[in-house]
This record gives C-alpha cells, sequence and structure tokens, in this order.
C-alpha cells in the first residue's frame, strides 16, 4: 500500500487528541465507577449531596469534553485521509490504472485506527498515573478506594481503534471516489465576487477550498481561550493540580492544531506563495492571501471558548453542587479573560510571523520542481 | 535595454556550473528567442535575467540599472512594475476562476481593463470557469492574457508551447506575436523548437552554459509560417 511512515506523522495530531480524549473519559468514568462503588454507604446529607454532584459532574465532563474531543479526532482524521491522498494521488493514480479498485486501496487506511488506538492507550495510561496521585488527593472528601478498571480502559482503547480504523476506510473510499479535480471544480456562484480585488478573492478561494484548516484554527484558539481561563478559575474552585491540568491539555491541543494548520497551509499554498512572489506581490500582500481568510475563524474560537469555559463552570456551580453549603462563588473572570487574551495574541503572533517567514521563503524554482 | 556582463550561475556546492560568464544585450521591443538542448542552462538565464534568481557572478542590467544589486524587496518591486512570465506548466491558481488569475496581473498595476485581454485571447465566455475545466492550449492562453494584465515591459516565456499539439502551439505564439506587436513589449522566449526562430527578431543558441551563437533574422515569419 502507498501509506508509509511519513504519512503516520499526520497522525500525530489525531494521536493526541485521542490521548486527551481517552485521558479525560478515563479519569472521569473511573472516578465515576469508584463513586457508584460507595453507593448507599454514604450516610451524612452533606456527603450524600457531595456524592451526587460528583457523580453529575463526573458524566457532564465526560459527555462534553470527551465528546468533543472525540469529534475533533474524527475531524482530524478526514483531513489526515485526506491529505494523504492528496498527497499520494500520483500512485494512487498508478494503482487504479493497474487495476485497483477504490474498495481495495481504501482498505489499506485501516492502519489511521492504529494511531487512535495508541493514541487512547497513552492516554489510558496516563490517567492510571495521575487517577491516584493528583486527581484522588483533589477530591478527598469522599472515602474512595481508586481501582484499577481493566475492562473501562479496554473499552477505551480497543473501540476508538475499531470504530475508527472502520471510519477510516469509509473516509478514504468517500474521497478516493470523488477525485480531486472534480472536488476543485466548483464554479464560483454570484457576482459580488466579480468586483472583489485579486487578493481579497484567492484569500475566500484559500478559505473555502481547505475549509477543514478553519475548523482547526478555530478549534486552536477556541482550546487556548477555555483552558487558560478554566484553568484561572480552576485554582480557585479546585486546586492547582486541576488547573496544570487543564492548561497541559488546552496547550497540547491549541498547539498541535494550530502547528498542524499553518503547516498544512504553507505547503498547500506553495505553489500560489512561490507564484506571486515571481509576478511581484509584497511579503505581506502573499501572507494575508493566504493567511488572512483565517483570521475570524481564529477570534471566533477565542470568543466562543470563552464562553464555554464561562457556561461550564456556571453550570457547575448552578446546577451540580446547588443544594450544597459551601459551594464556591464563581462569576466571570473578566482579569483571566485580558491575561487570556493578551498571552494569545503574543504567542499566536509570534507562531504567525515564524510561518510567514517560512512561507515568504518559497522560491518558485524549488516549488515548481517539487510538483 | 537589457545587458547582461559576465553571467556566472552554479547549482550544489558550486560544483554545477550552468551559466559560465554569459554576456547579451537585449534592444527593447525586441521579439528574442533562446534555443538549446536540456540542460543548456536557457531556464536557469531565464531566471536570472528576470530576477527570479540571483547570479554568482556579473550584472544584469534594464536600461543601466542593475537588479544584482537590489535587496529582495527591491527585485520584487522591480519584478512588479517590470517583468511577465509564462511558463510551460501555465502555473494557474486553480481554485480560483480565469478572470481572477488575470485579475492576479491586472491588480498589481491597477489595470481595469484586463476583461479586454481575456477577450484578446479568446476567452470571454469561459472567464468565470475554473483553470481544471480549459484545456492545455486554454489555459495558456489565460497565463498569457495574466503576464500581459499587469503590461510589463519585459515577458519571458519559457517554453510556452512545450505541452501544446502543432493546431494549438501555432494559435499560442500567433496570439503572442500580435500581442506584442500591438503592446511594443520585449519578449524573451525559451523554446526547444528550432523552427520557432525564425518568428525572432534575434535568436540566441545555448550549449552547456555558454551562447553558441547569436544571431539575427533578417526575415521573421509568422507563427503559421514557420515549419513545427
Amino acid at each position: 500500500m502507498v501509506i508509509g511512515h511519513k504519512d503516520m506523522k499526520r497522525m500525530l495530531g489525531v494521536l493526541i487528541v485521542a490521548a486527551c480524549a481517552s485521558f479525560v473519559c478515563y479519569l472521569f468514568l473511573s472516578y465515576r465507577l469508584d463513586l457508584l462503588a460507595i453507593d448507599g454507604t454514604l450516610t451524612d446529607p452533606e456527603q450524600i449531596a457531595y456524592y451526587q454532584a460528583q457523580l453529575l459532574m463526573s458524566e457532564i465532563i465526560c459527555l462534553v469534553t470527551g465528546g468533543l474531543l472525540a469529534a475533533s479526532a474524527m475531524i482530524l482524521l478526514l483531513f489526515c485521509i485526506k491529505s494523504t491522498v492528496d498527497a499520494h494521488k500520483k500512485e494512487l493514480k498508478i494503482l487504479k490504472a493497474l487495476g485497483y479498485s477504490d474498495g481495495e486501496l481504501s482498505l489499506g487506511f485501516w492502519l489511521f485506527g492504529l494511531g487512535v488506538g495508541l493514541g487512547c492507550a497513552l492516554g489510558g495510561a496516563a490517567a492510571l498515573v495521575y487517577l491516584p496521585n493528583v486527581f484522588y488527593r483533589t477530591f478527598d472528601a469522599l472515602p474512595l478506594q481508586p481501582r484499577f478498571h481493566a475492562g473501562l480502559l479496554c473499552l477505551l482503547v480497543l473501540l476508538p481503534t475499531l470504530v475508527y480504523a472502520a471510519l477510516s476506510v469509509l473516509m478514504a473510499y468517500s474521497t478516493l471516489k470523488r477525485p480531486r479535480a472534480e472536488r476543485a471544480r466548483r464554479a464560483p456562484k454570484g457576482r459580488r465576487r466579480e468586483k472583489r480585488s485579486f487578493l481579497r478573492e484567492l484569500e475566500r478561494a484559500t478559505v473555502s477550498n481547505k475549509k477543514v484548516l478553519a475548523f482547526f484554527i478555530a478549534f486552536s484558539c477556541f482550546c487556548f481561550s477555555a483552558m487558560t481561563q478554566m484553568s484561572f478559575s480552576m485554582e480557585e474552585l479546585a486546586s492547582k493540580d486541576m488547573a496544570i491540568m487543564m492548561l497541559v491539555i488546552g496547550l497540547a491541543l491549541a498547539f498541535m492544531s494550530l502547528f498542524l494548520s499553518l503547516s498544512e497551509l504553507v505547503k498547500g499554498n506553495a505553489e500560489s506563495l512561490a507564484l506571486l512572489k515571481a509576478f511581484g506581490y509584497t511579503g505581506r500582500e502573499r501572507c494575508f492571501s493566504v493567511f488572512g481568510g483565517y483570521l475570524p475563524f481564529s477570534a471566533l474560537g477565542f470568543a466562543v471558548g470563552t464562553l464555554y469555559q464561562w457556561g461550564l463552570l456556571k453550570i457547575m456551580i448552578t446546577f451540580v453542587f446547588r443544594g450544597m453549603e459551601e459551594v464556591p462563588a464563581y462569576a466571570f473572570d473578566l482579569k483571566g479573560l485580558f491575561v487570556s487574551l493578551a498571552a494569545f495574541v503574543a504567542v499566536y503572533g509570534v507562531v504567525l510571523w515564524w510561518y510567514l517567514l517560512k512561507a515568504q521563503r518559497a522560491s518558485l524554482k524549488v516549488v515548481m520542481a517539487e510538483i | 535595454m537589457i545587458r547582461l556582463t559576465g553571467i556566472k550561475k552554479s547549482y550544489g556546492r558550486g560544483e554545477n556550473q550552468v551559466l559560465k560568464g554569459i554576456d547579451l544585450c537585449v534592444r527593447a521591443g525586441e521579439f528574442v528567442v533562446v534555443t538549446g538542448a536540456s540542460g543548456s542552462g536557457k531556464s536557469t538565464l531565464l531566471n536570472v535575467t528576470s530576477g527570479l534568481e540571483r547570479a554568482d557572478a556579473g550584472s544584469v542590467e534594464y536600461d543601466g540599472r542593475d537588479i544584482e544589486a537590489l535587496s529582495d524587496k527591491e527585485r520584487t518591486r522591480f519584478r512588479r512594475q517590470n517583468i511577465g512570465f509564462v511558463f510551460q506548466q501555465y502555473y494557474l491558481l486553480p481554485h480560483v476562476s480565469v478572470e481572477k488569475n488575470v485579475q492576479m496581473g491586472a491588480d498589481l498595476v491597477g489595470n481595469r481593463d484586463y476583461l479586454s485581454l481575456i477577450e484578446a485571447v479568446g476567452l470571454l465566455e469561459k472567464r468565470r470557469k475554473k483553470p481544471t475545466e480549459l484545456s492545455g492550449g486554454e489555459q495558456q492562453r489565460v497565463s498569457i492574457a495574466r503576464a500581459l494584465a499587469k503590461k510589463p515591459k519585459v515577458l519571458f516565456l519559457d517554453e510556452p508551447t512545450g505541452a501544446l499539439d502543432e493546431g494549438t502551439g501555432r494559435q499560442v505564439l500567433s496570439l503572442i506575436e500580435r500581442l506584442q506587436r500591438e503592446g511594443k513589449f520585449t519578449v524573451i522566449m525559451i523554446t526547444h523548437n528550432q523552427n520557432v526562430a525564425d518568428m525572432a527578431d534575434e535568436v540566441i543558441r545555448m550549449n552547456s552554459g555558454r551562447i553558441v551563437e547569436q544571431r539575427r533574422n533578417s526575415l521573421k515569419k509568422t507563427a503559421y509560417e514557420i515549419g513545427w
């Protein structure tokens, strides 16, 4: 098959997201199982209320965060498969010419499911270490006995591996069925576009051609915004360890998505960038034509991330912990927002600047020789 | 006038010398054809003359101004104001329409009349189509319109008919010939096809990084008169 170790590099992003999803899900599902083990043993009304709140919290976090990460892994997987098909279009054409069917070729893509499985195994292993050493030290109000849930771990590794392997084959089949030229062949609609300047139109076409990158850039900003702000609040609401956990997960997801998107953007537009350079477009014009269209998505991602963390914490405090005494007060952390925003502008600014330099280096001779 | 003096260019660590001291003078408004075998240095000569690449030694002067002495930013500005390119493989932007591909050149110099160029290359009807929906000859015509939309003083063409059949190739050459006559810009064209040399004012033949022959045509032929 055409898939080699270079293609598996693309899977790094999926692996990280799968690891985070597995980490969060194992952590809170295991916590839930340990909670259920003490069901009926509690007599203190305050402890019972806390127990029920914890049970609900574990379900909500598992569903919302785990679900969000699982969906992200699926989109990331689709993106990886499309990139792999595009990168191997010549070999795939030869294999098709030799008589291989789309079905036979797509079967080789089951390997991508292994990346998900490996990520889930790593996330589960990290959760196993984290659970007794950090997590139970934070949530110590109940007499819990941390146990190893082998069945749960198997389920969290095997099930995603099988599901995502099957999904990979299906996605590859659907991508192979529709050739690239056909995907690109969508006539521009509407009259407004005719009046747009070339650079504005190129900006729009770049986003439209790689819509999935808009999602990843927004997702990256969402993760950065939500997790940094949530970690500030977590330090007050839960513990420093929880805050660090949030921050590490958030930054890993944010930077993974950002690097993946920007690398793909620069690589995918190398030809256009080199051609614009040859024609005499300035560095600023060239870079805006490629990155400019994604700026609104990054702002949107940051804004949604802010709302998400505020909403999630508000739901936790208002509904999950209602009726309990000593519930910590929670109000929107304006200072946290500004700190997060400043860090976002500074960090993303530096990363973008580095990629701009990389993009500007593209020479027509080198780029065209690679095509 | 373009004047090249002592141009040398190597790739790798200097072991592969592609241009070995080129001296050349091209008069404004002329049609110059550069021929030679593969690996003779034609494309490198075009890249260096147009300012896409820097020479290792020598100077490239446009009306007395040495572009080798310019910074990268200044070279970009120079290309913006003076140079047009047509490549063998067209290199059109695949995700924007024919019209926007031509507008790419036009916007650089604020040319609002680029539709007339699309009309001149016979593609007005297809201006909203994507390049992937066009034939090779049509794509090359778009690429010519794109290059001319920026009103260049010098048009560089690298094997513009290399990927085309005879009929389409003649059409494209005829178009270039007509537009050059009307626009009076300088044309420097690289080609493998020795017959195309009959269309030029001046013919340069290269071999192993050197100019081995330079002659003027007393009688120019049209694209439909030359052999193929």
